[in-house]
């Protein structure tokens, strides 16, 4: 998938913010590491952009959904780590259920035109 | 720089460092390696705007930049920020005014503890119900606590205190023991009263409001337990009720609160009124533990038959017994209080609201039409923001928020003037005798209007809003921009042909209303009001200051009034009653023509003295008019109307005929001495009825107890006033002697029609002009739109005339469609007024008429300027400029 448009960003901003919580529950992260992992993961499909990236992490440690902390880094950098809060955690259990459900239900339809 | 921002800045350069670290790592240069990581990141300062956006309190900085820039984008379009503001505020203005009054008078609640439980009592009687009760009613529910847990009668009334010579009058009450029990109030100082304070034989005993205790005892706790002259009688005041109360009758003040069984002896003359048949007390009650209103109504309807016999007097005739003893009780809420107003001004009101409601929405069509030209001016600057990326969504609010910002200094100067309307329109509601009653802001007012400064923001913004952002960066840049201007041009028409609906509405219903009045106004009284003054006199009031006391002065009182008006130069006629005519006041009795019952109607009386006929020019039909030698120890004798001789006599002659009052000793057998010409006589609206008129010294003194002088003059009233108060200032000192005009008293019985008709003339011309402003815009900037078409159809020979046809027919097209919508809507609404109308139906073809052919005029008027404009345009000139 190319980056997304900057048109397209609100249909796209519930898929990234999926993404974002689905990352950093494998473990705190700061953003820099949040994108390469989605990049790495995604067999370098999605790439995130710092454009969208850095507002959604906001707007998620707004909502709740992520604690932050300033901490080192092993390069001795100082850096913003971001983990998954509790009500976080809730919402990507409700969120990628939701995303299953959606995922398969397109598929089956996608099948059935074929 | 703020903490957080620097945070978030260094959360940034922290993701660069990493980017740079691993191009690096890749074999990059480091100069490479920044440059590319700089690219990719692109714009770090949108970045960080955005995430700054996602931070509540910088949302609201950027609102405050907006409105701060709203604010100086008005300053700098000063006439059409002017007119925008001002069209706003006439019709916030208007609305807050009407809403208060409604407020105040309909929607607010008496300051009891639950008011909401509080319920109203009412009795019909021959299905026509009424909120009066008499006392033993009251007496006799209050004990029913099975229905009601608490229940008080209370009435307005008027006390004399202090020392006899110069006593004050304070406004109060009369309650019933219950009262403040059902009120739920708790006393500020001292007790309220209680059931055992109106037994009979009670102690003299008083609360007054906080108010008085403020204004009179400076607050000080030694007032409760002080004796107070009441009518002369000491009475101790007991208490004092809550500050804020001032009893349950909306508009009157009432300081002062004693039982209904103080009244004996305070005034023993009006002892009677305790007794059955006296109707002048309302009833508010609180449900028994348990039950809900309707569960109330039901049991009352089940009670009361068996007590209904409280409620007739023993010297009620027949029929009205029986109709008292099959009449039925009924609860409404009750937490508003009580006021006569509420049911003779709740439809006005409301029509009153609507009208002003639909002047808002046009002017909203106005300030849209404003914004709409406007929008297309500021195309090049909002075409730039979007071009250098900033949202549709950021640009619609910073529109929105300059429209709200217009909305709410309209509002603001709405507010101020809706203090003036506000009073004004109460001043107009209340008439002569003065409500008080406090239409200043408050909570519900300003949340009211809040809510329309926001709602109008919105209506007038939101279209032009979406209609500046709807071209994007790329047409909009493009230069000549026609398609927005075609798309303006829409949108104008549109809002065009709303205006002249939505005045053709206005125009129509204020037609309606002035027709009205203009009928109301026509009618023939059959008495001649112009040029007559009146003035009341209380012989009491006139004893007491000359220090005599006693019935048989009461009479002489009169005389010697009559005596010096008479005489008086510049004075042609003098009469004296008991009881004006279209006064709203009345007595009215059923008769016997020579012993024989005659019909169910009771006929309106008169004590009037010579003169009388002479004063107001009704014409004696036969027979003599009164003298002064027709007095108690004369023969009794009356005059009747012709409409009494048409219907109770019909063959033979009147005069000599007999005339009794039933059941009542007194107007006992009384000779037909005259017949006089017909007459309103409470009212202009009223049918003709069968009148009576008996001498006024012919009457017991006990029942002369305040009478109207009505004095005719030649000359100006006004000198005739000043002339009429010397005098009599001079021959009974100590009196207020206050003259009032027929005028206007005649002119008050229709006062509710002359304020509906002023008011909706008022908002119908407002409305008009501002349609003719849109309609004059609108058809200007087409015809400056057009400029060049005009000029090639000039020099392809077009005349003048036709293009002043063609621009002017544009126009009356958009005024012909609003007449399509308009009038329907127009036909639908008047219904619903068609009991306020008087002498026309609410399809009125002349007024329909007239309000089409006014609109259409002053569509014409409105086209015309930019019509002649058009047929000046100098074909070369005009293709040059292309």
């Amino acid at each position: 998938m190319p980056v997304p448009p900057n048109s397209k960003a609100e249909l796209l901003q519930g898929t990234l913010d999926l993404l974002i919580l689905k990352t950093v529950a494998l473990g705190p992260a700061h953003g820099y590491s949040i994108a390469q992992r989605i990049q790495q993961i995604s067999g370098d499909v999605l790439q995130v952009r710092q454009g969208s990236l850095y507002p959604a992490l906001h707007r998620l440690e707004k909502r709740g959904l992520l604690d932050a902390e300033w901490g080192e880094t092993e390069t001795g950098r100082e850096a913003k780590f971001y983990k998954l809060s509790r009500r976080g955690k809730a919402q990507l259990e409700r969120e990628t259920a939701g995303w299953d459900q959606m995922a398969r239900a397109i598929y089956a339809v996608l099948r059935t035109v074929e | 720089m703020s903490d957080r921002d620097e945070k978030l800045d260094k959360e940034l350069r922290f993701h660069l460092a990493q980017q740079i670290d691993a191009y690096v790592a890749e074999g990059m240069t480091r100069e490479e390696a920044e440059r590319r990581a700089n690219l990719e990141f692109g714009g770090v300062e949108q970045v960080k705007e955005e995430c700054r956006e996602s931070r509540s309190w910088y949302a609201a900085a950027a609102v405050l930049r907006d409105l701060g820039y709203g604010l100086r984008l008005l300053r700098r379009n000063p006439a059409f920020s002017a007119v925008a503001v001002l069209s706003i505020a006439l019709g916030i203005g208007a609305n807050t005014a009407i809403f208060s009054v409604i407020e105040a008078l309909l929607l607010r609640s008496l300051p009891v503890p639950h008011p909401e439980h509080l319920l109203q009592l009412q009795m019909v009687v021959n299905g026509r119900s009424s909120d009066s009760f008499s006392y033993p009613m009251i007496q006799a529910l209050s004990e029913r606590k099975d229905v009601f847990a608490s229940l008080g009668g209370f009435s307005g009334n008027t006390y004399s205190v202090g020392p006899v010579d110069v006593p004050v009058r304070v406004p109060g009450s009369l309650v019933s023991g219950g009262f403040f029990a059902a009120l739920e109030l708790q006393p500020a100082a001292g007790r309220l009263l209680v059931p055992e304070d109106d037994l009979p034989g009670a102690a003299l005993v008083a609360v007054i409001s906080d108010r008085y205790w403020e204004r009179n005892y400076r607050r000080d706790p030694s007032a409760i337990g002080s004796a107070l002259l009441v009518e002369g009688q000491p009475t101790t005041i007991v208490g004092v009720t809550p500050a804020g109360f001032t009893g349950a009758n909306v508009g009157e003040i009432s300081d002062l609160a004693m039982t209904f069984q103080a009244l004996p002896r305070l005034e023993p003359r009006r002892a009677g009124l305790l007794q059955a048949g006296n109707h002048f007390n309302r009833i508010l009650a609180r449900p028994a533990p348990g039950l809900s209103p309707k569960e109330v109504g039901a049991r009352l309807h089940v009670a009361w038959p068996s007590m209904a016999s409280v409620a007739v007097s023993p010297t009620a005739p027949p029929e009205r017994r029986q109709a008292l003893l099959q009449s039925t009780l009924d609860v409404q809420p009750g937490g508003t209080g009580w006021t006569p107003l509420r049911s003779q001004y709740q439809t006005p009101l409301y029509a009153l609201m609507s009208i002003t409601g639909l002047v808002l929405l046009v002017a909203c069509a106005n300030v849209a039409n404003l914004l709409l030209a406007r929008s297309s001016a500021r195309r090049r600057e909002i075409a730039i923001r979007l071009a250098i990326g900033a949202s549709r969504g950021r640009i619609v609010r910073q529109l929105l928020i300059e429209s709200l910002v217009l909305a709410g200094l309209g509002a603001a100067l709405g507010v101020a003037l809706a203090r003036f309307g506000s009073e004004l329109l109460l001043r107009l509601v209340s008439g002569p005798q003065a409500i008080r009653l406090d239409v200043g802001l408050n909570g519900q007012v300003l949340a009211f209007t809040l809510g329309l400064t926001v709602l109008t923001g919105l209506l007038f913004g939101l279209a032009p809003a979406f209609q500046a952002t709807a071209a994007g960066p790329g047409e909009a840049l493009k230069g000549s921009g026609r398609v927005v201007a075609g798309a303006r041009g829409g949108m104008t028409s549109v809002l065009v042909a709303l205006q002249t609906a939505l005045s053709v509405v206005l125009l129509i219903a204020a037609g309606l209303f002035v027709r009205t009045m203009r009928n109301l106004q026509a009618i023939d009284p059959g008495f001649r009001h112009e040029g007559v003054l009146m003035l009341d006199l209380d012989p009491r009031q006139a004893l007491r200051a000359t220090g005599s006391q006693g019935d048989a002065r009461v009479a002489g009182v009169f005389r010697e009034g009559l005596e010096a008006l008479t005489q008086l130069s510049g004075v042609t006629a003098v009469g004296l009653s008991n009881n004006t005519p279209v006064s709203g006041g009345f007595w009215s009795q059923q008769v016997l023509v020579n012993g024989q019952r005659v019909g169910e109607e009771e006929a309106p009386f008169f004590a009037i003295s010579p003169g009388f006929f002479a004063a107001l020019r009704m014409r004696l039909a036969a027979g003599r008019d009164f003298t002064l030698r027709d007095d108690e120890r004369a023969p009794a004798v009356v005059i009747v109307n012709e409409e009494f001789v048409r219907r109770f006599i019909p063959a033979g002659r009147a005069l000599g005929q007999r005339v009794s009052v039933a059941s009542s000793r007194y107007c006992q057998d009384m000779e037909i001495v005259g017949v006089v010409s017909n007459a309103a006589h409470y009212s202009l609206r009223e049918p003709l009825r069968p009148s009576v008129f008996v001498p006024f010294f012919q009457q017991a003194p006990d029942r002369m107890a305040f009478a109207t002088f009505e004095i005719r003059g030649k000359g100006s009233l006004g000198a005739l006033a000043s002339a009429v108060e010397t005098a009599m200032r001079r021959k009974l000192p100590g009196v207020p002697a206050k003259t009032r005009s027929f005028t206007a008293q005649v002119e008050n019985s229709i006062r509710r029609e002359i304020l509906m008709a002023q008011l909706a003339g008022f908002f119908g011309v407002l409305a008009l002009a501002l349609g003719a402003i849109g309609l004059y815009g609108l058809l200007s900037y087409k015809v400056m739109q057009r400029t060049s078409e005009i000029g090639i159809r000039m020099a392809l020979g077009a005349r003048r005339t036709q293009v002043v046809r063609m621009v002017l027919s544009g126009g009356l097209r958009l005024v012909g469609i609003g007449l399509a919508i308009g009038l329907p809507a127009a036909l639908w609404a008047s219904r619903l007024v068609a009991g306020m109308l008087y002498g026309l139906s609410p399809t009125d073809a002349p007024t329909i008429a007239a309000a089409v052919i006014v609109l259409a005029a002053t569509g014409i008027a409105a086209g015309f300027v930019p019509a002649r404009r058009a047929s000046r345009v100098e074909p070369m000139a005009a293709l040059r400029s292309e």
